[in-house]
């Protein structure tokens, strides 16, 4: 019997990944947050994000055929989420860094309101905007990492998966990215 | 010397590959504990804010599934476009080769005056190549040429 929820869906297919794509609108549903969230903290404004997590699935859609499965769905989106980020970087840095600076006073105090004080709030602002702040002085790999570690909770397998380097490289690239956002943010004076 | 952990033992730290000792001096030294804490809940913040942002814009923008069969069905729609002109620059060429002949059939016997029809048919007759084969015979050297040179007739 065909499952009605996503979660069953998902839950049936577990064995064999590839059964995913046989109803393309669940599997929009199931990892468009993902999708969506590695890409605007990769590109810094919401609406080119969404464009992109567009374009991921269809070029997914459209490659389906030569999925195999030898890893997660989640790992093979990060994976064309991962090129579209550096094409798109790549055919108009200019333009990204432009337009990255100019979204960041908008896009970062925009988060929702969870209930905390209006002083919390500020502090709260100011450390993400700072973190935010750091990962665009990495280099594109090392941001890359970065964000799939400690933004969408890959381990190094996943990561080394995705952005098709060995772990050892991964390993290198996230050290240098702590070690390099560290030193943007520096100690508590 | 310092006493505390250096960048690349904080790093380390972070990234779960500290060796023992680095791990009983941060359990010791309260000022590379604090240190620590703080950057990881800095790192924490950042990824609870961006999740809470993400989360909230999906839950008031619902995946728009049909944009992104319009946008499938765009590629198509461009594809059978391109598909279309290829076929199109295919056989007008084509089209165009098959009319030339026409054109010359069409001038050959426009003719109608008997007289003129024979001059032309007396022409054809007296040629010593076919017509289409004229041009090769500039090609052959004249007996005169051949003399000149010194050439064996």
């Amino acid at each position: 019997m065909k499952p009605s929820t996503t979660s069953g869906f998902i839950a049936l297919n577990m064995g064999n990944p590839a059964l995913e794509f046989e109803d393309f609108d669940r599997l929009v549903q199931q990892y468009r947050t993902r999708v969506l969230r590695f890409l605007f903290a990769s590109v810094g404004d919401m609406d080119l994000a969404e464009t992109l997590t567009q374009d991921c699935f269809l070029n997914a859609y459209k490659s389906r055929g030569s999925f195999r499965g030898d890893c997660s769905v989640h790992t093979w989106l990060m994976r064309i989420a991962i090129n579209l980020v550096r094409n798109h970087t790549r055919s108009r840095r200019f333009q990204f860094w432009r337009k990255a600076r100019r979204v960041d006073s908008n896009e970062i105090h925009d988060w929702p309101d969870r209930g905390i004080s209006p002083e919390d709030r500020t502090v709260v602002d100011e450390q993400v905007q700072e973190v935010w702040e750091a990962t665009k002085t990495l280099s594109e790999k090392q941001r890359t990492v970065f964000l799939l570690r400690f933004l969408e909770d890959l381990d190094i397998a996943e990561i080394a998966q995705s952005t098709r380097l060995t772990e050892n490289a991964v390993n290198v690239h996230l050290f240098r990215a702590v070690r390099g956002i560290r030193k943007r943010l520096g100690k508590q004076k | 010397m310092s006493d505390h952990l250096s960048e690349d033992q904080f790093a380390k730290c972070i990234l779960g590959g500290s060796t023992r000792a680095e791990l009983q001096h941060i359990r010791e030294c309260p000022e590379c504990s604090i240190e620590l804490e703080r950057f990881e809940k800095m790192l924490s913040l950042f990824r609870t804010a961006l999740r809470d942002r993400i989360d909230d814009r999906v839950a008031s923008h619902p995946p728009d599934e049909t944009s992104l069969r319009r946008r499938e069905a765009g590629i198509s729609t461009v594809r059978w476009a391109w598909v279309t002109a290829a076929i199109v620059a295919l056989i007008i060429p084509m089209f165009m080769s098959e009319k030339k002949p026409q054109k010359v059939n069409e001038q050959g016997f426009t003719e109608t005056n008997p007289v003129a029809i024979m001059d032309r048919v007396n022409l054809h007759l007296s040629r010593t190549v076919p017509a289409p084969m004229e041009p090769m015979m500039s090609l052959i050297p004249s007996d005169e040429l051949i003399s000149n040179s010194g050439g064996v007739r």
